[in-house]
């Protein structure tokens, strides 16, 4: 499991360091109890009004996921605004799991992914 | 130059030929320049084009024969845009404040000029006239863009999102 939240940490700080480098400066990945691996967890665009408007929410999605890894019956859950679904939707459905080997089966559990959508306030330099 | 043209224009509101914006809520505050100067409505639509220098000397040329107040006030406010286009502040402010002066509720011209008012880092002016522009014309989508740019110069912000693939939250499971 350690390394399992290791890889997940190493490719969601990749990610988020190169794709959404200018969008999004910092993203988070919390834990993963899951009972599939991911191999590519893609991070949400904050949307450009949502951020102008300064509108922070968060949205829960939930997926299956087939044997090849790839998230399937991808439906909000629960959103706090509308705004951010799309987005979020979007994510998961480029996001991927590490495929079934030969003999395993899925355990058929539903898997959910909650985005926070969250402004920080950027410091100054001076502390101000 | 022409990213600042392209970012203005994005923001910028320029009286032009076309339909009065749907989101406008004052009436006096909406301008269609007719062929009767033909010199401003083609110095509005240098401007729209991103031609600010040709914008501002047509314009300038249409003013100066601009009948009824209406006419004026939309070049006063082009001007005051074609300047802005130029990074010219101090001259956009001059044309921008003789709009608002003839047109109290013109909140193209207070939206412009809120815009020169941020670029002159002179926020709280700024802010002024945003909260007028808003009570004029709430749904405005250029006064929405302009506070967005005015609360990233006051208050900047990063976006962070935080993903979590936990399955339960607070002890509820989804699955």
């Amino acid at each position: 499991m350690t390394a399992k939240v290791t890889f997940s940490l190493i490719l969601a700080s990749l990610i988020a360091s190169t794709a959404f480098a200018e969008q999004t400066k910092f993203m988070r990945y919390i834990d993963d109890e899951t009972d599939r691996i991911p191999t590519l967890t893609v991070a949400p665009e904050y949307p450009r009004i949502a951020r102008r408007d300064r509108i922070e929410g968060e949205v829960r999605v939930c997926y299956h996921v087939d044997k090849k890894g790839r998230p399937y019956r991808v439906a909000v859950r629960r959103s706090s605004h509308r705004i951010f679904e799309r987005p979020a939707l979007r994510a998961v459905k480029a996001s991927s799991y590490k495929p079934l080997e030969h003999g395993e089966k899925s355990s058929g559990i539903k898997t959910c992914r909650t985005f926070r959508f969250q402004l920080e306030p950027v410091i100054a330099e001076n502390g101000s | 130059m022409n990213l600042v043209r392209t970012f203005c224009l994005a923001v910028l509101l320029i009286s032009g030929f076309g339909p009065a914006d749907a989101d406008a809520d004052d009436h006096a505050a909406k301008t269609v320049i007719g062929p009767r100067n033909p010199n401003l409505a083609d110095g509005a639509q240098e401007l729209l084009a991103g031609n600010a220098e040709e914008g501002v000397r047509l314009t300038r040329l249409g003013l100066d024969v601009a009948v009824g107040q209406r006419e004026r006030n939309a070049g006063l406010g082009n001007m005051c845009a074609g300047y802005v286009m130029l990074q010219q502040y101090e001259q956009a402010l001059e044309y921008c404040n003789q709009a608002l002066l003839e047109n109290d509720r013109n909140w193209r011209a207070r939206s412009n000029r809120a815009l020169i008012f941020i670029k002159l880092k002179r926020y709280e002016e700024a802010e002024v006239d945003l909260s007028r522009g808003e009570e004029i014309a709430p749904h405005a989508k250029a006064i929405k863009e302009v506070r967005g740019i005015y609360l990233d110069a006051t208050e900047p912000v990063t976006p962070n999102i935080e993903i979590d693939d936990r399955r339960s939250e607070g002890g509820k499971d989804d699955s």
